[in-house]
């Protein structure tokens, strides 16, 4: 296995496909520690329940079936992300994560800091349930 | 059961054109989709209606 450089990395939300407009995406997966402790012991802990959250930066497009009309109706609701480290078909070299029920608090519709700049979005999708698909 | 035409070349697994149903699109938000354009709700239109409108 080779150490690989993300080049082409596909996201899609809510079943749209908006790699071609994504700059960047983390996902991280994260199992919430509780302590489980015990008189005579020493500290030890348990997993609970998944806490998950995927941070992604697309470039603001208004075109129809873009990223305006895809994000804006999602703020404030839950829905599906994906992501994979290429496009072609999901493997153990490509593996596949999947959240449902990921939470959407806010979208930035226009942020236009510089002069003639492209305007990046940076959302981020909170809770939910993780799996990851191999094949 | 609803049925709704892609209205997108951004949808997933569904070309342009295609109808799909509430269970093909399991786990999306699909009021969402309808609202940014991705998906056209289908209407049917019952024989009574279509009566009507040829007498009309």
């Amino acid at each position: 296995m080779a150490i690989i450089a993300f080049k082409n990395v596909d996201f899609t939300v809510n079943g749209v496909n908006l790699s071609d407009r994504m700059n960047s995406v983390v996902l991280t997966y994260e199992v919430e520690q509780q302590d489980a402790t015990v008189m005579g012991g020493n500290r030890a802990f348990i997993g609970g329940i998944q806490n998950n959250t995927l941070e992604v930066t697309l470039y603001q497009d208004f075109d129809a079936n873009e990223v305006e009309a895809t994000i804006f109706p999602l703020v404030g609701q839950t829905t599906t992300v994906t992501v994979r480290p290429g496009a072609q078909a999901t493997s153990s070299t490509n593996p596949l994560y999947t959240i449902t029920g990921a939470y959407l608090a806010s979208h930035t519709p226009i942020n236009a800091t510089d002069v003639g700049a492209t305007s990046p979005v940076t959302l981020t999708f909170t809770g939910g349930t993780l799996v990851k698909t191999t094949s | 059961m609803a049925k709704y035409q892609v209205n997108s070349h951004r949808l997933n697994g569904k070309a342009f054109g295609d109808v799909v149903s509430e269970t093909d699109l399991v786990g999306a938000n699909i009021e969402a989709l309808v609202e940014g354009g991705h998906l056209i709700p289908v209407i049917k239109t019952s024989k009574k209606d279509e009566a009507k409108a040829e007498d009309n």
